[in-house]
């Protein structure tokens, strides 16, 4: 092999390159914008706000069960990571870190807030919705969701949150650490006990009915 | 369940992992495999739970109080650092198009030191005084109480749109 052989082996071809790169954009596709957003591009956080505006404003909903709560919360969590993409790593995901955010100022309004009003559970109720596929195929049809997410809304915060994030929202469990900010591995054993409720709740439920 | 039956955690732990003593357990005692059925039945309709559409009007709403902050804590450093090197060399610029020698710049740094040296000193003799006449404390009382004020001042104008403000709590 020639010097230059062997030099040009060493360098990536720019198809490697753009391999590579568009492999760091696959997984973190949040990087560019936030890049623009530090630079004071709104557009840029625009884009960040409606890939994960779903999420954010589902897992408020799940907490405080008050749709005019929830946008309140989820607006000022998507503003405080504005104010504060500096201090955001770069490494975690973005939808995540804003995540963690939004969970803690829920729990703040949830600390604050002396009783639930009924009305938010039937507003709740009427809010949430099931998969727009399993509507089309009729798995589950509106009796049993509505049963579920009474259920649902009976349980405390913490035990409705790992369930929203691992089935509503199919986080991993090391993501739902990360956000809630626990071990891993306590986080199955804390799915398990919240399901357990939740099927208790379920028995009660249907005894009632 | 009857005594012999495990506990559910530890039962559905190892359903996760899908063998076990406990799973063959739950396949010969009716309740455990009833619950097991049950826990299965509930994570498949929870999996078909999705999360609602924000308000329509959602993105709009954070955009226009993103409008409303200031900039990013890193533009506004990067903002001042290109200021002060602008500055700096306009400075540099007049220095030498105004036709000073090296002379005239050394002139300039001594004074700024003379400057600088009283200053300093200026500043240890009020001290001093302050000090003498037991009225340090006083002065740093209320140089806190001062900084409390401004802190709180700009922590209300800056936090206006109180989150409280716009609760809807029962």
């Amino acid at each position: 092999m020639t010097t230059t052989a062997f030099a040009d082996s060493l360098i990536p071809s720019s198809i490697a390159i753009q391999s590579m790169l568009a492999d760091e954009a696959k997984s973190q596709p949040w990087r560019a914008d936030v890049i623009a957003a530090r630079r004071g591009d709104q557009s840029a956080f625009a884009s960040l706000v409606r890939s994960i505006q779903r999420a954010i404003y589902g897992l408020c909903l799940r907490l405080l069960r008050s749709e005019a709560e929830a946008s309140e919360v989820a607006q000022e969590a998507f503003l405080r990571a504005y104010q504060h993409l500096d201090r955001y790593d770069e490494n975690r995901p973005f939808d995540l870190w804003v995540m963690a955010i939004a969970r803690n100022l829920c729990l703040d309004l949830l600390r604050r807030r002396t009783r639930m009003r009924s009305e938010d559970v039937d507003e709740m109720r009427e809010t949430l919705p099931s998969g727009a596929k399993s509507q089309e195929q009729g798995a589950i049809d509106r009796e049993e969701r509505l049963s579920l997410e009474s259920a649902l809304s009976t349980l405390s915060a913490e035990d409705r949150e790992v369930l929203a994030l691992y089935y509503v929202q199919k986080r991993t469990t090391k993501e739902i650490a990360q956000v809630i900010g626990v071990a891993p591995g306590t986080i199955m054993a804390r799915l398990f006990r919240a399901r357990e409720k939740l099927r208790k709740q379920m028995i009660v439920g249907k005894e009632l009915a | 369940m009857s005594e012999q039956c495990p506990d559910i955690e530890l039962l559905l732990a190892e359903a996760v992992e899908g063998s076990g003593p406990l799973i063959e357990h739950a396949a010969r005692c009716k309740e455990c495999s009833a619950i097991l059925e049950e826990h299965r039945q509930i994570e498949k309709d929870l999996f078909r739970l999705v999360d609602p559409l924000p308000p329509p009007d959602f993105t709009q709403n954070v955009m226009a109080r993103v409008a409303a902050q200031r900039a990013p804590i890193r533009v506004n450093i990067a903002l001042g650092l290109a200021i002060a090197a602008t500055a700096f060399g306009l400075g540099i610029f007049t220095l030498v198009s105004s036709g000073l020698g090296v002379s005239a710049v050394g002139s300039l740094a001594g004074s700024a030191l003379i400057t600088a040296k009283s200053l300093w000193v200026g500043t240890q003799k009020g001290v001093s005084l302050l000090w003498e006449a037991q009225a340090l404390p006083v002065a740093i009382s209320l140089l806190i109480v001062l900084m409390i004020c401004i802190f709180t001042l700009k922590h209300l104008v800056r936090d206006g749109r109180a989150l409280s403000e716009a609760r809807i709590s029962g």
